[in-house]
């Protein structure tokens, strides 16, 4: 069996510089019952570091591998784009369900996640009844999708 | 002339060439004369000097004056025929000899060389006059080609950073404008009993504020993608896209406004997305600025004008002052206060850039109290002409 349902236990890794855009989505998603937990990690190297296991993020009961990555796509040194482009290409990783949400309108962002293989590319709302709106139509999304398993490979050092 | 020119005189018959020394001598021309009896003389010669003119005679023991030709392609060169010789002397013109002139028995032609070799030097004069000029020309547009090329290489590597740059300000102004707009609208939601009524409308002002300012951020987006997309050109239905547009927008409905097509719309050339946007501003504009209280009514109907085709809209509101019209079109012109009719002041400069881009025109008609006509003038697709033939 290669596929699965995600449960409530399974978590949300959110990628994401801004504290506002964070509290926005955790304040959304309580007040619509999200029930599955949402891990922050501040920026692109951190997403990397959390889904490869590397240093502290190595202690998996803490920080399980998420059954969706959410990614924002500015952000400092490496941005949302460019930790796509990371995920598809380890070995065991590579199916990971990445959501795109962003407040970019960009043609040519939306083109190139797309061609990277974003699984969907949601845009930031400004109206908090509109967030609200995303978050359960995520919570829905995770109710009834497949997900992929994840098989990574035990981690190499990233460090030599 | 100051310095003097190299003459060479091919001519075997001895009379000959003393006559022309002695003309040469009695009218007292800057000639330095060479002299050659043979045509193998007068290709040594030429190889040695650089004459500014030749003068030959056709028949020679060795051959014929006009075999020189070649070996001195750029000297301007005289032949001397007999009478009778017509044909042989066309011939040699076309072989590249600058004139001839026939041999007279009294050596009256003589009289006419100086002439002659005159015509000939201001000819090749002119001749190399030409050539310098087009060498400077060709120069001069080379040079021009590689200076446009480069502005131009410029000009897009300004273009692209101004595009990032705008593109980077936009989207980093509606990051912190995200924050502002939700905050308070939880601050709304959470805090609304404990607030005084005045604490209320600050927020209120706060919300409706940072609305206004992405609505801006939106237009000027909207305003951009019309400067610098493309937008090809296809033959666009007027009617079922001014159709669909009303049926998109609660405030066109019947519920709000009175919305009209009149008579038959022809098809256009223009691009969907770009007159989509214009219809639905113009539109937008005809049921915004009427009178407190009055209902909206426009009616839209198309007219041939010299060819094109030209869609009116034409509205119930509240007019445009005649020194105002001109004004409209451009970014960030408002004739209203915000209290009275809100907007940004970019839906006419959208449209009118739109219309640029896809080779319309647009404009007005109004008069204050009278309503407006607004109007967007395209080129008819051929396919409409050939239905309505």
């Amino acid at each position: 069996m290669n596929t699965h349902q995600c449960t409530t236990n399974d978590c949300l890794l959110y990628v994401e510089d801004d504290e506002t855009d964070v509290f926005l989505l955790s304040r959304a998603m309580k007040k619509s019952g999200f029930p599955n937990p949402l891990k922050v990690v501040s920026n692109g190297q951190e997403a990397l570091d959390y889904l490869s296991g590397k240093g502290h993020f190595a202690d998996r009961a803490q920080h399980p591998l998420p059954c969706l990555l959410l990614l924002d796509l500015k952000m400092p040194q490496l941005n949302g784009l460019e930790v796509l482009e990371w995920v598809r290409r380890q070995p065991g990783l590579e199916p990971l369900v990445v959501v795109m949400f962003t407040s970019s309108h960009h043609e040519p962002d939306i083109n190139r996640a797309y061609r990277l293989g974003v699984n969907a590319f949601l845009v930031k709302p400004s109206d908090s009844d509109e967030l609200l709106q995303i978050v359960q139509f995520l919570q829905s999304w995770l109710r009834h999708n497949q997900f992929p398993l994840l098989q990574p490979s035990v981690p190499a050092p990233l460090e030599s | 002339m100051n310095t003097p020119i190299k003459v060479l005189y091919l001519e075997d018959d001895p009379t000959d060439r003393r006559a022309f020394l002695r003309m040469v001598r009695e009218k007292n021309l800057p000639y330095v004369v060479t002299t050659a009896e043979t045509l193998a003389d007068a290709q040594v010669q030429t190889a040695q000097i650089q004459f500014d003119v030749i003068v030959v005679d056709y028949h020679l023991p060795d051959g014929h004056g006009t075999d020189l030709i070649k070996t001195v392609p750029d000297v301007p060169f005289i032949l001397l025929t007999g009478t009778l010789e017509e044909q042989l002397a066309l011939r040699t013109l076309e072989r590249g000899a600058d004139d001839y002139l026939p041999k007279s028995p009294g050596q009256q032609h003589l009289d006419v060389v100086p002439f002659t070799v005159e015509k000939c030097l201001h000819r090749k004069l002119l001749r190399e006059k030409e050539q310098q000029l087009s060498q400077e020309l060709a120069r001069a547009n080379a040079d021009l080609e590689r200076k446009v090329s480069e502005r131009t290489a410029r000009l897009q590597e300004a273009m692209a950073e101004l595009e990032h740059m705008s593109y980077s300000i936009v989207h980093d102004l509606r990051a912190p404008l995200r924050a502002i707009q939700s905050l308070g609208q939880i601050l709304v939601e959470e805090a609304a009993d404990r607030l005084k009524p005045e604490e209320k409308e600050y927020l209120q002002r706060i919300r409706a504020s940072s609305s206004r300012m992405d609505q801006l951020i939106r237009d000027v987006l909207n305003y951009n993608q019309m400067v610098k997309s493309e937008l090809p050109i296809q033959p666009v239905e007027v009617e079922p896209l001014l159709r669909s547009i009303i049926q998109s927008y609660p405030q066109f409905a019947p519920a709000h406004a009175d919305i009209c097509l009149d008579g038959a719309f022809p098809t256009v050339l223009g691009n969907q997305a770009g007159l989509t946007q214009c219809f639905s501003n113009l539109l937008a504009n005809a049921v915004k600025f009427v009178a407190p209280g009055t209902r909206p009514s426009v009616r839209i109907w198309a007219q041939e004008v010299q060819g094109k085709a030209r869609i009116w809209i034409q509205d119930n509101g509240i007019g445009i002052p005649r020194d105002a019209q001109n004004k409209i079109f451009r970014m960030f012109q408002k004739m209203h206060a915000e209290s009275e009719y809100p907007g940004t002041g970019m839906g006419l400069a959208i449209v009118r850039k739109a219309v640029q881009r896809m080779g319309g025109q647009a404009g007005l008609e109004s008069e204050p109290g009278k309503g407006s006509r607004f109007w967007l003038e395209l080129p008819k697709a051929a396919q409409t002409a050939r239905l309505a033939a």
